[in-house]
């Protein structure tokens, strides 16, 4: 999937509608917030949900 | 609880392809018939005549016949007589009869069937010290039924192979498996049960028949007839629709794949209108069966062992069922918080806090 430059919204930490977000969970929050800034996460890298599954899993601890 | 046995080892092909092939092709010997059903790959075990003796569920599922009732038909003559060419039964027989050298041997090869042809990459391994030979068959790529001068004699179908079954009360789904037509309430049955007369087992009994039919639901995954990558390869968003979309026409309920809890660790299930919810369960939780099914997908995908744990049963809060996602070694821990009654958010704490990985067993 071709990365879309960071935009003012989409830039690491930044939130697109951050009105949108108010009341929520942090994990709703972050939920959220990811698909507010569509391919781009919170560091600025490719969602992990896009990584392969078992690359993804990896990052469950135990 | 006892540890299960770790699932047989598979290994990716070099080159991209649908199913996977044992690291050691020989070795597919030792297997037992409980640990070739779970390999993603089609298995037949072949007498040096071609008579059948072993078929595994894989291979069951993609030429939609029963294992149970090929078993001793011949794989050239009876069940794939598409193979009964100088291509296929000719390499195999200088195959048996050590005309050709080394211990396996690979081709490409075309099977029909009347609901569609299949693209496969046979292995031929001879096993060590018997006279018995197993085809390893790997589909790379699932095609419409062949009709022009190039098909074959298509495969038979199940009701064409065992006519008359369903006069004798055996019923089939459309991958030829054998089903029963019975309401949920046999679960509420089973749980009842397990609660009067053995309840302390209620969670073993139920994870672990849940572990191994979603041993069997990982076949059905990798060998849905969708070309592609194996499960475990593809972005994890895609494989879990995959997942809760299968579950969901098995009438399991709305199963949804929190992913956000990932960066703490842990990943967080819910299940809406799970059919294992009942009155009654002495605990509050019910959906033990589930867990182990979803937890045997994970551990597939993970290439590890995971544990899923109910944590809240929509049979006491009304609220759909929420589970975790932990590793191995913080199974105990959140098995504790579990039948503590934590939260999700209470229990992803605790194990923060209380460092679950040092309390493994």
């Amino acid at each position: 999937m071709a990365m879309p430059a960071p935009t003012e919204a989409r830039r690491p930490g930044r939130v697109a509608r951050p009105e949108l977000l108010r009341g929520l969970t942090p994990r709703d929050e972050a939920r959220a917030s990811g698909e507010l800034l569509g391919a781009i996460a919170w560091d600025g890298k490719p969602r992990r949900d896009t990584l392969p599954a078992a690359a993804f899993l990896a990052a469950i601890r135990g | 609880m006892h540890p299960l046995p770790p699932p047989p080892v598979v290994m990716p092909r070099s080159r991209a392809s649908r199913t996977t092939a044992t690291a050691e092709p020989a070795s597919v010997d030792d297997l037992d018939d409980a640990a070739l059903d779970e390999l993603p790959f089609g298995v037949v075990c072949l007498a040096s005549d071609g008579l059948i003796l072993r078929y595994n569920l894989a291979e069951g599922r993609l030429a939609r016949l029963d294992p149970s009732t090929v078993v001793g038909c011949n794989f050239f003559t009876d069940v794939a007589p598409c193979t009964y060419t100088e291509d296929f039964y000719g390499r195999f027989r200088s195959f048996a009869d050590g005309k050709t050298s080394g211990a396996s041997l690979r081709f490409a090869y075309v099977f029909d069937f009347k609901f569609g042809a299949q693209n496969v990459e046979i292995e031929l391994v001879r096993a060590a010290g018997a006279p018995r030979f197993y085809l390893l068959i790997n589909r790379m790529q699932f095609l419409p039924e062949r009709t022009g001068p190039e098909a074959r004699e298509a495969a038979p179908r199940q009701v064409e192979l065992v006519p008359g079954e369903s006069e004798r009360g055996v019923l089939r789904n459309e991958f030829a498996e054998r089903i029963v037509a019975a309401p949920v309430s046999l679960f509420e049955m089973l749980g009842a049960t397990l609660d009067k007369h053995a309840p302390a087992l209620r969670h073993t009994i139920g994870h672990a028949w849940g572990l191994a039919a979603g041993r069997r639901l990982v076949i059905e995954l990798e060998t849905a007839g969708v070309d592609g990558e194996p499960l475990r390869e593809r972005p994890m968003k895609d494989t879990v629709a995959f997942v809760s979309g299968v579950l969901r026409d098995h009438g399991c309920g709305l199963v949804s794949f929190d992913l956000g809890d990932a960066a703490r660790g842990v990943l967080r299930i819910e299940v809406e209108s799970s059919p294992l919810v009942t009155r009654g369960a002495k605990d509050g939780r019910c959906c033990h069966v589930l867990a182990g099914m979803l937890e045997a997908v994970l551990n597939h995908l993970a290439g590890r062992r995971l544990h899923v744990e109910e944590l809240r049963c929509a049979a006491s809060t009304g609220q759909p069922c929420e589970m975790i996602v932990v590793g191995e070694t913080r199974r105990a821990h959140v098995m504790e918080l579990a039948q503590a009654g934590c939260s999700f958010e209470d229990a992803v704490a605790a194990l923060e806090v209380g460092n679950g990985d040092a309390r493994a067993h």
